[in-house]
């Protein structure tokens, strides 16, 4: 910022940056104007051919270029008009204090700005007195030379900004025309009309000053809190036009500040409280005739509302890194998002004509929960998380393991069953629009799968989430080992995820004895299952973030094992939800070194790209486990192949014996497979599709789509990731195994001999064609063959069955 | 009649000269008058830098649409000596049908 000092803003002539103001603005009206000419100047229907091409291209370049180029100087008008207004405003202030402070008998000198009485001081106590006033004095013209440079600042940066010519608009010379009508109207003027005509928002938002920006968002939340004044009715067409405003303007981050600002937390929760209740969803078994049903259209505008407001919503908190921030024009304080946690915690009251005049209740967790599908700011991620889960897991503390979605409000009281029959106060209620209203869609009473759906939106904030305490005395008393307990083991593997349905009656699990009356889905599992792949599949090459991926690997393998297992029952055993073992079947295909080095490492050591430190035994159940899916089957096996050519070709790299780097691969392989194998004949996978198919009899073949797969898998240490194997690879290796399937009367159940002899022969000609693709003789590509075999063997056996 | 290709695009080329010529007269330099209006402001310079940037730009657009002129009048052109040689093609295939060549 420049310095400025009396005499400079003294010197300045507000009046002419208005009148370049108006020249601008002139300059703009005859460049909008020339869009007659340029639509004309493309008039050439019969014309055909690749100059036609070119000459179209061209014209597009031209218009689209022209159009920025107005926008621009839209914007400095802009920022001209606002400095003309704030310089003017400053000097009267600095002229207002220099008078006051001389009429008073006090002289300012301009050169310095201090201030100092002209009347010597009668005693000690008058020239304190005098010091303040003249303290007062100085404070005034100090603030208003500061108000002149903050305007010389924001106008230095427009330009600036114009300078460099990144702006970038959509639209034609017309839309731009419409600021020029706009420009001598009143901030509340520009707002209102814009927020009626939201088509012109692709084209004339960046240009827009920020106090017209500011009115934007302030006149958006005047509209949207109409919503809940009972006498206003809110119809689809409605409904629409808001979400138009909001689909503009709402993702700026001034306008999204002004927005937030001006409702408040509560606020915010209190419109989504009256959003989510504007209509019952279609399965309620009321039979209230004045109740507003849903329609198609009226659901799709709701949940666009919903996720509208999240996305304002993220855009006013991306600003924040930290806690203590103050708020500025483009962000909330942290303050705020503090007290969006706080309210989370307090019940908010439904009630509407429709329903029961006790009135139930719902957390405010509950009513953010639809807007965080559509949040990626971290701060707001992070700390809505874990005051989240603070909140569900000290309430299930207290109430015997309920959480807190889980149970019915009423008056403010959990509500038993019995009375539950009675009521039908919730029913039909429906939260959360944003994913749609069947009955698999989640219903939004447990608010902590929107969460883990936001999260999704930012692997870092997924990261740190899941990397986050949880107080010790949550943890269950019978675990193996006695690490701290994690984030990830509690949603994994105790949580109870309820079905999150309309019919709030049925979310009341514990207290129904019916299982046939229990639908699993949906429910939010799923949704931390994409947080867990969105966290730990990510190619970051910071080692602190890497360090927290590895912690999370850790957490998963640890959690899902930390009970004894008895391997007379393992079949009937669920490590792991099913519904969660394709989605870790993934991430342990994705973090393939890791497998693998697992087993090559031996019994807890800090092993691969993330520092991860498995129990090997543990693992293996893990992965037999995952094994009993079929998807997690492929892909875990997919990878595991890749993995140990990837790994042989590293290590055969300028080493003369290839024996050991062989056998330590095959076997760390074997392990894998021989998990994977277990846990299909457990899971009782069928064999694959074409296991009628005739046994491939021809060694060149077969030899050959070995080489192929061989040559695909890239030699040389990445000392940054793992490989990331193409869906081409994989197809290559799926039509390998199955020419390498051992012919068998086409029953569908899994054949472990078959599959065990099958995968032998794999392994050997994998490893024996790695070596011929490295260089190495037949010979010697032969011996590892049979290396490969025993390696292969050994890990195989020792894999099989649970430890 | 409907109106022939080249002479569509001569009218096309026509508008756009008019768009370069007319633009020329709407370019946005006082801009730099910012730098008088605020002696000794951060604006100043940038203003000044700013009007030489936007001179340049603005004079480039108009530049660049003359081309863009110059382009469409030679397809024009090219449009009307292929129609010559095909009209001449069409003449001597006809005479030579009906025996006059």
């Amino acid at each position: 910022m420049a310095e400025i000092t009396i005499k400079v803003l003294q010197s300045w002539k507000p009046e002419s940056l208005t009148s370049i103001s108006d020249k601008l603005n002139l300059d703009r009206k005859g460049l909008v104007d020339l869009q007659d000419e340029l639509t004309d100047g493309a008039d050439y229907d019969g014309w055909i051919g690749a100059d036609h091409y070119s000459a179209q291209k061209a014209h597009t370049l031209l218009e689209d270029d022209l159009v920025d180029y107005v926008a621009e100087i839209a914007k400095v008008i802009g920022a001209l008009d606002t400095a003309a207004t704030e310089i003017t405003s400053a000097q009267t202030s600095l002229e207002n204090a220099i008078s006051t402070a001389e009429s008073n008998g006090y002289k300012v000198n301009r050169a310095t700005g201090t201030v100092t009485s002209t009347e010597p001081a009668e005693d000690t106590a008058d020239a304190i007195h005098q010091q303040k006033v003249a303290g007062n004095y100085a404070d005034l013209i100090t603030s208003a030379l500061e108000s002149a440079a903050t305007a010389d600042s924001d106008l230095a940066a427009a330009l600036k900004s114009a300078n460099s010519g990144d702006i970038d608009v959509d639209g034609t010379l017309a839309d731009q025309d419409a600021l020029v009508a706009l420009r001598n109207k009143t901030p509340e003027e520009q707002a209102a009309y814009l927020l009626d005509h939201p088509e012109y928002g692709k084209s004339v938002l960046e240009t827009l000053p920020p106090g017209v920006r500011q009115e934007i968002g302030d006149q958006l939340a005047e509209r949207s809190e109409m919503i809940t004044d009972g006498d206003e009715v809110f119809t689809p067409e409605r409904l629409e036009a808001l979400n138009e405003a909001f689909d503009a303007y709402g993702q700026d981050p001034v306008v999204a500040t002004a927005f937030a600002e001006k409702l408040g937390p509560k606020g915010l929760l209190e419109l989504n409280r009256e959003v989510a209740s504007l209509a019952q969803d279609d399965d309620h078994r009321d039979t209230d005739p004045d109740a507003v049903r849903i329609t198609p259209e009226m659901a799709r505008q709701l949940g666009n509302l919903q996720t509208n407001l999240g996305e304002t919503l993220s855009s006013a908190t991306a600003g924040l890194t930290g806690d203590d921030q103050e708020g500025t024009r483009s962000r909330v304080s942290s303050e705020w998002v503090q007290q969006l946690r706080e309210e989370g915690e307090k019940k908010y009251t439904l009630d509407g004509e429709y329903r029961d005049t006790r009135g139930n209740q719902v957390y405010g967790y509950q009513l953010l929960g639809p807007l965080l599908h559509s949040v990626d700011s971290h701060y707001l991620l992070t700390e809505v998380g874990d005051g989240m889960l603070e909140f569900e897991t000290t309430f299930a503390h207290e109430n015997g393991g309920h959480l807190p979605w889980n149970i019915r409000m009423v008056d403010g009281e959990p509500a038993s069953v019995t009375r539950l029959t009675s009521s039908f106060a919730t029913e039909g209620l429906r939260l959360d629009w944003t994913q749609g209203y069947d009955d698999k869609d989640a219903a939004g009473f447990d608010p902590m799968g929107a969460l883990m759906d936001g999260l999704s939106n930012n692997p870092q904030a997924s990261r740190d989430f899941l990397n986050g305490e949880l107080p010790s005395e949550l943890a269950p008393k019978d675990t193996l080992d006695g690490k701290p307990y994690s984030r990830v083991d509690y949603l994994m593997t105790d949580r109870h995820w309820m079905t999150d349905l309309t019919d709030h009656y049925m979310n009341n699990t514990d207290d129904i004895a019916d299982g046939e009356r229990l639908p699993k889905e949906p429910n939010g599992l799923e949704r931390f299952a994409d947080a867990l792949q969105v966290a730990t599949m990510d190619d970051t090459v910071d080692p602190e973030e890497r360090k927290q991926i590895g912690n999370i690997l850790d957490n998963v393998v640890d959690s899902a094992t930390d009970k004894p297992v008895d391997p007379d029952d393992f079949k009937h055993l669920d490590l792991v939800n099913p519904s969660l073992r394709d989605d870790l079947g993934e991430i342990f295909a994705y973090h393939s070194e890791t497998t693998h080095e697992t087993f090559v490492g031996g019994d807890n050591a800090d092993v691969g790209p993330y520092g991860t430190n498995f129990d090997e035994g543990r693992f293996r159940n893990l992965l037999a486990d995952l094994g009993k899916d079929e998807h997690a089957n492929d892909v875990l096996r997919t990878a595991a192949y890749t993995e140990a050519v990837h790994q042989m070709k590293i290590d055969l790299e300028g080493t003369p014996d290839p024996a050991t780097a062989t056998k330590v691969h095959s076997e760390a392989m074997g392990q894998i497979l021989g998990s994977m194998d277990y846990g299909a004949q457990m899971g009782e996978i069928g064999n694959t599709q074409d296991s009628d198919k005739a046994h491939n009899d021809d060694v060149a073949q077969k030899a050959g789509l070995a080489k192929d797969v061989v040559g695909l898998i890239p030699t040389g240490k990445n000392p940054i990731t793992g490989i990331i194997f193409d869906k081409g690879t994989e197809a290559l290796i799926d039509n390998w195994e199955k020419s390498n399937q051992v012919d068998h009367t086409g029953s569908a159940e899994f054949d472990a001999q078959a599959q065990y002899n099958g995968r032998k022969l794999m392994a050997e000609s994998l490893f024996e064609q790695t070596l011929l693709d490295m260089g190495y003789s037949e010979n010697e590509a032969h011996a590892a063959a049979a290396d490969a075999a025993i390696g292969y063997t050994s890990g195989y056996d020792s894999a099989r069955g649970p430890k | 009649m409907p109106e022939v290709v080249p002479d569509q695009i001569r009218a096309a080329a026509k508008k756009m000269k008019t768009a370069a010529d007319e633009s020329r007269t709407h370019k946005p330099d006082e801009i730099g008058d910012v730098a008088t209006a605020m002696p000794n402001s951060e604006s100043a310079k940038h203003a000044t830098t700013l009007s030489t940037t936007w001179t340049k730009r603005f004079t480039g657009w108009s530049k660049r649409v003359d081309d863009h002129v110059t382009g469409l009048n030679k397809s024009a052109e090219d449009w009307d000596e292929t129609d010559a040689a095909t009209r001449a093609r069409n003449e001597k295939m006809a005479r030579i049908g009906d025996g006059t060549y």
